[in-house]
Formats: C-alpha cells, sequence, structure tokens
C-alpha cells in the first residue's frame, strides 16, 4: 500500500504545524522495540540510487518470514525537506517498525527528528560507496543490543568494505553463525535491517575496531544513511 | 562498564543511578525517564571526529514545569548527578544533543514548549526552552501578528531559548540573539528560581522591555555558560517592515574580500543596510546544492580549476554577498540608491530578488533574512557527505585587512589537511563571525583525525594571532577556554563554585568545572 495519498490529506488537517509524537510508557527504563511484533515493517523509499538493492533484498527478507507485505511509504524531495511533512508521515505508522534509507544531507537532518518523536533506533548506519555497483565503500553501524553483530555479517558479506561498529549497551551474544548475504552492500544491509526489524537477528558480539577492515578510497562517492525504527504507538 | 546503562556519571555507582532514576521517575514519571537504549540512541549521535562514547550520555530526563526541573536539580545534588540541559539540542556541529562529558544524564527541555507571551504592540515574545522556531513562526501568522523572526539556518528545528544562550545570531536587523533577548528565568543549582532583569520585581510588567533592572546584570553569566537552567527567555520581535528589499552582490576574485569588507562597514555602521549581512564563500554558496564529487575527486583540498568551473557553471561569486533594505518604500527608496552606488564602486555585480528569479539559492537567504523557515543550509552536508561537521567560528574586526588575513589563514590551514575552505563572514556592526564548516567523512577514520588535527591548528594559530572563537563545539570546549587566559578561566570556576558547589549543571560546558 502507498501512503503518499493518506499522508497529504493528513497533512492537511494538520496544518503546518510541527506535530510531536507523543512518548508513550514503552520509552521509558524499557526498549520500545517490542510493539506490534506481528505486524510487517514499513519501508521507507526516499528514491536513492541504491533503493533497488537495499528494499529488494529487505522485501525478499520479509516475505520468507511470513509476515506480509510490508508497507510502502514513500517521501520525496520536498516532504524530505520539511520536518512537519516527515514528522506527519512518522505519525502516520504508529507502532510499526520501519526500516528505511536515505541519501545525502537527509541523513543529516531525519536522525534530528527520531530525539524529539520519542522514536527508538534499533540500529542505523552511515555509508559511503562509489556510484558504480560492486565499487569500494565504507561503512559506520550505530548497532544496540537487539542488533549487535551486524557489523560482522556485513563486514563478512563485502570483505573489501571497512566496516565500523559502535555497539551500544552490553552485548547479549550468542553464538550464531553468520548468515549467506548477496556480496554487495546496499542488498546485504537491506537484507541485514530487515531481519533486525522483524526480530529475526541473533546478536553477535560486536565486530572489534581492529577488524573493521582497510579503509578504501571511494572517488565520486556518495552517502547514505540507513536505518530500523520503532515509531511509539 | 555498566551492563544496565549506556554510561554512568563520572564517580557514580550503578547502584547510586539506579537510586537517583528512581528519584527522577517519582518526579517526572516512568515515561519521562528514558534509560532504554534504543531510545537514548537519538542522544549519541554527534558530527565530530571523536569518538561517540565520548559523549555518551547515561540516560535522557524530560521534566515538564519549573517546579520539577528544582525537584530534579535537588536530586542531582543528593547524588552528585550531572546533568546536561538541552531545549531542542539542535546545536548541529556544535555537539548537537549529546553531553560534553560522558555518563552526563541530558535534561531535555522540549516538554517546556510553550509560547506563554507574544505582545504585538511592544513586539516581545516570552518563551519556554522547548518552543521552537517554526512554533513561534506558526503563532504568529495563526493569529496574523505584524512581527517578524530572526532564526539561525537550522530555523524550523531549532529554538529561540537554546540560541540565544549560546549566543547564536541570525540574519535579520535583530540577528545578535542575546542582544535582543530581554529577561531570564534560570533555576539555580540550590533550586532557587531567580528572573533577570525587572523580573525579579513582584507583578513587574516591564521584564521584557527593560534588560538591566538593579545593580549588576546578570544575564550574560547564563550564557554559553552552567551556572543554571535558563528555563523563560524574553526577546524582541522585529516589526513587519512594510517593504523589504533583498539582494545579492557577487565578486569573482579571492582577494575581494578586502574591498568588500571596506564598502560594507561604513553601511553597516551607519544601520543604512541594517541587517546582518552574509559574505558567502563560493564552497559555502555551492554546498548548500552541489555536491564536492561532481567538481573534485581528489583527496586534497579541491583546486582552484574545480572552483573556478563551479563560479562558471551557476554564476557564482567567489564571494557572494547578501543583505537587504527594510522599511517603508520611500526609506529603502532613497537607502538603495546609497547602497547601490557604494557596491557598484566597489566592481560587484548586483542582483534583485526580481533579477534573482526563483533561484533557491537566493530564496534561501531572502527566507533567513526575513526570519522565515528554510532548511536549505542542510545542503551543506552533501557538499563532502559522511555527516562530519565542526564549526569553527573566530571573531574578526570588521576591515577588509583583519579579514583576508583570517581567510587565508583559514585556507592554508585547511590546505595542509586535506579539507575545503567553506566559510563565510556575518557581519556585525563593527565585528564579524567568521564562520568556517570544517565538513569531513566519518566513515574514514584517516578524515576523522585530520579534521580533529586541522581545528586543533586552526585554533592554536587563530588564537597566536589574537583572535578568539566565539562559539566551540563540545570536543574543544577546554582548548577554547585556554585560549581566553588564565584569569578569564578562574573567575568562571570561582563563579561555578559559587553557584553549583556540586558542579551538577553541565560540567565541562565552556571548560568550566568546579
Amino acid at each position: 500500500m502507498n501512503l503518499r495519498r493518506r499522508d497529504f490529506l493528513k497533512g492537511l488537517l494538520a496544518g503546518g504545524t510541527l506535530v510531536a509524537l507523543d512518548v508513550p510508557a514503552a520509552h521509558g527504563s524499557g526498549s520500545a522495540t517490542a510493539a506490534s511484533p506481528a505486524a510487517p515493517p514499513v519501508l521507507l523509499v526516499t528514491g536513492t540510487p541504491c533503493d533497488q538493492e537495499f528494499f529488494g533484498a529487505a522485501r525478499a527478507l520479509l516475505a520468507r518470514s511470513g509476515l506480509g507485505e510490508p508497507t510502502t511509504l514513500r517521501l520525496g524531495r520536498d516532504e524530505l525537506a520539511r520536518p512537519a511533512a516527515l514528522l506527519r508521515a512518522l505519525a502516520s505508522v504508529r507502532g510499526r517498525s520501519v526500516v528505511g534509507l536515505v541519501e545525502g544531507a537527509q541523513a543529516a537532518l531525519l536522525p534530528e527528528l527520531w530525539r524529539g518523536a520519542g522514536i527508538a533506533v534499533s540500529c542505523a548506519g552511515e555509508h559511503c560507496a562509489g556510484d558504480l555497483p560492486g565499487s569500494a565503500s565504507r561503512h559506520r553501524l550505530l548497532t544496540t543490543p537487539a542488533s549487535h553483530g551486524i557489523a560482522r555479517a556485513l563486514r563478512a558479506a563485502v570483505p573489501a568494505a571497512r566496516v565500523e561498529e559502535q555497539a551500544l549497551g552490553a552485548p547479549l551474544a550468542g553464538d550464531s553463525g553468520l548468515p549467506a548475504l548477496v556480496p554487495e552492500w546496499a542488498a546485504a544491509t537491506g537484507e541485514l535491517l530487515a531481519r533486525v526489524a522483524v526480530g529475526g537477528w541473533q546478536p553477535l558480539a560486536p565486530l572489534p575496531a581492529n577488524d573493521a577492515g582497510p579503509v578504501p578510497r571511494a572517488a565520486a562517492s556518495r552517502y547514505y544513511a540507513s536505518f530500523v525504527l520503532r515509531v511509539p504507538a | 562498564m555498566s551492563t544496565q546503562y549506556l554510561a554512568l556519571p563520572e564517580g557514580v555507582s550503578a547502584a547510586q543511578f539506579t537510586q537517583a532514576l528512581a528519584e527522577f521517575r517519582a518526579i517526572l514519571g516512568d515515561q519521562h525517564v528514558i534509560t532504554a537504549i534504543d531510545v537514548l540512541a537519538p542522544y549519541t549521535k554527534i558530527m565530530l571526529p571523536v569518538p561517540d562514547a565520548q559523549h555518551a550520555p547515561s540516560a535522557a530526563i524530560l521534566p515538564d514545569s519549573v517546579e520539577q526541573v528544582q525537584r530534579i536539580l535537588a536530586v542531582c545534588n543528593k547524588y552528585k548527578v550531572p546533568v546536561w540541559p538541552i531545549s531542542t539540542g539542535r546545536n548541529l556541529g556544535y555537539g548537537s544533543a549529546a553531553p560534553a562529558t560522558r555518563g552526563q544524564v541530558v535534561l531535555d527541555l522540549r516538554r517546556m514548549n510553550r509560547i506563554l507571551d507574544v505582545d504585538p504592540e511592544l513586539c516581545t515574545a516570552l518563551v519556554e526552552p522547548g518552543v521552537t522556531y517554526q512554533q513561534l513562526h506558526d503563532y504568529i501568522r495563526e493569529r496574523n501578528l505584524p512581527l517578524w523572526l530572526s532564526c539561525p539556518a537550522p530555523s524550523a528545528i531549532a529554538g529561540p531559548l537554546g540560541n540565544t544562550v549560546d549566543r547564536g545570531v541570525g540574519y535579520t536587523p535583530y540577528g545578535e540573539h542575546f542582544l535582543f533577548s530581554c529577561g531570564m528565568e534560570v533555576v539555580l543549582a540550590d533550586g532557587q528560581v531567580l528572573r533577570t532583569g525587572m523580573g525579579s520585581i513582584p507583578n513587574s510588567n516591564t521584564w521584557q522591555v527593560f534588560k538591566w533592572g538593579y545593580g549588576p546584570s546578570l544575564d550574560g553569566i547564563f550564557t554559553q555558560s552552567n551556572y543554571g537552567v535558563v528555563t523563560k527567555l524574553g526577546m524582541w520581535l522585529m516589526p513587519a517592515p512594510p517593504a523589504f528589499k533583498p539582494f545579492v552582490v557577487r565578486y569573482p576574485k579571492r582577494a575581494d574580500i578586502h574591498k568588500i569588507v571596506e564598502t560594507i562597514r561604513p553601511l553597516r555602521i551607519a544601520m543604512i543596510i541594517p541587517n546582518a549581512v552574509v559574505i558567502s564563500g563560493v564552497l559555502w554558496e555551492a554546498g548548500a546544492f552541489l555536491k564536492r564529487s561532481d567538481y573534485f575527486q581528489g583527496d586534497g583540498q579541491i583546486d582552484e580549476a574545480a572552483v573556478a568551473k563551479i563560479m562558471a557553471d551557476h554564476d557564482l561569486g567567489y564571494w557572494n554577498v547578501y543583505a537587504a533594505l527594510y522599511g517603508s518604500p520611500e526609506q529603502i527608496e532613497v537607502n538603495w540608491k546609497i547602497v547601490e552606488g557604494a557596491f557598484k564602486a566597489s566592481g560587484g555585480d548586483i542582483q534583485t530578488e526580481e533579477q534573482a528569479g526563483d533561484s533557491p539559492i537566493f530564496r534561501y537567504r531572502a527566507d533567513l533574512m526575513r526570519g522565515d523557515m528554510n532548511l536549505q543550509e542542510f545542503g551543506l552536508y552533501n557538499w563532502r557527505g559522511g555527516g562530519g561537521s565542526l564549526w569553527f567560528a573566530p571573531v574578526s574586526q570588521s576591515r577588509g585587512s583583519e579579514t583576508l588575513k583570517q581567510m587565508e589563514m583559514a585556507q592554508r590551514i585547511l590546505a595542509k589537511h586535506g579539507l575545503d575552505y567553506v566559510g563565510e563572514f556575518i557581519v556585525g556592526w563593527r565585528d564579524m563571525h567568521h564562520i568556517i564548516d570544517v565538513l569531513f567523512d566519518r566513515t574514514d577514520p584517516a578524515q576523522m583525525q585530520r579534521a580533529y588535527a586541522c581545528f586543533d591548528e586552526l585554533l592554536a594559530e587563530f588564537s597566536a594571532a589574537g583572535y578568539g572563537n566565539y562559539r566551540t563545539n563540545t570536543a574543544f570546549m577546554d582548548k577554547v577556554a585556554d585560549t581566553y587566559g588564565p584569569v578569564k578561566r578562574d573567575v568562571d570556576q570561582r563563579l561555578k563554585r559559587a553557584l553549583d558547589p556540586n558542579g551538577i549543571i553541565a560540567p565541562g560546558k565552556s571548560g568550566i568545572r568546579i
């Protein structure tokens, strides 16, 4: 289902005022990632050059998980530049997980809205990659206990990539093996984030800093931010 | 390391912190005390070239009232738990919402977001910390009040209280925000509530119209400091002018900065040009809508050939001066003749709003000069990409020779570290804020190191030349404080010990600790 029309109508009704989402009780000491486990995640699609690989892999994982067809929330350039529109869009998926990929400056603006909206972040990535498929790439992944170790899986899938993990919180590491992933960063990241969003990721010990790999130069680079969010109900 | 918390305050055990949190919850309710790591994660985001863990908070707490702030500070004193107050926390490039040091509890004041008063006759407002510029803008528009705001570039998502107490600036005639503030309410570390200026007089109706009150004027010590938690701010708003004429003047050469400043200074001091003029360097101008990699793929500083091509492709000057005239049409007509004559004589290429057409870059600057919301400046983060940003912000005299000297120093040091000069000057009456965005890629550890070393060198060389920063980010607060000398640091510390003997409010802010 495409939510753009509904969001537009809601936006008209809400007027131009910045909408703040109420912070529910689940946002106190307990994690907010337990809400609506059966609902399929929402895919936040913004038209980046890597959408096909990233969301294709995410959709494939979600199809295998049997949770049904994910909702797609499409945001255009104008909406991405307006905080009120972004918050209205996020308000339309209350209680859901959101898997998203944005490019460039939106990677700076969008996370600024999460804090004010009481949104939980299961994991978030910053990615630098060349324009061509298979070109050199660098990644910084912020993980929480539910997503610890996804950097290991990305590093294993794309051995030439530089991958750093900033793991928040104490590890709940298990000893499950690494999943087999497509050896391309956007597809691998899309699948990993979809796994986290449906609770299908078995946390591993975070990737140590000295295993981050070489630092490839990425000429004509593009920059992306990926994330798994939980919007409060 | 605790297994339960993201971090712990320095010198506080997990057991003590658990007790403090229980008392915070009793005051605020469970939902307004955040320790869940995934909800706390957005508070950890920084754009600085240092490890995120260095600035990780232990928790975030969200009061809704002054009384709750007072009770929170009592708990902080009891357990020696430090809090890092934020209003909206959008101090991007200066540290965002994350504390200066690891383990502080973020005191997030965004729920205190009431617009308490807007007086359209006296042109004043009184707001709480969580009020955003967008919120105040909407309030004024919905009521059709004849008032204009002055906002910084992150406009919509930032807030007037936070920006003013960090001594931020905007681009209208009211652009020096602290200068146009009038009256504060401050919760002190011992829980007392101080109202500055006329606010201490019971039943006063002059709190927002007369700054000084009686005896020492105290407002300044609550800016860029940690002597109290500012919970209300009075501010002066600009009456909407009958007419507004924004314009840009472009100059083709780097050395033109000298004559630009010599041209602007007398117009600015005489208030013929009344607003905070911006002299935007070509890469700042280009960075708002272009990507560096489209013109230059090297690892070092962008070369002059690429800069020249950007200028030619997009009709940009090496320097691009944005200013505006405000007032009645008759006033503007008279002043425009003076201004146009001065800029033409200096060799500038002038474009008015009509001539600029629908240029988004002109629109972005014109919006800021009329206090409208516009987030175009976020485009700068596309220039290099990778999420790294450090603002280096030395003050310069409004004198051409000084401006040129600062610009050349900065460009040379940035080049040494392979970073671009993305800079602008914001022209006050006699001073200029020289704002340089040191942009770098946080996915590249080598760039992180270079950015840190570059900022360090900028700071050392500029201070050796007698130039001080007017503001800085949380990673460099001690170093910038050192540039102002030991006596200043000693007085700052003595004030801190007197007003906050347990050091519970924002230790490390501006380098100030007990």
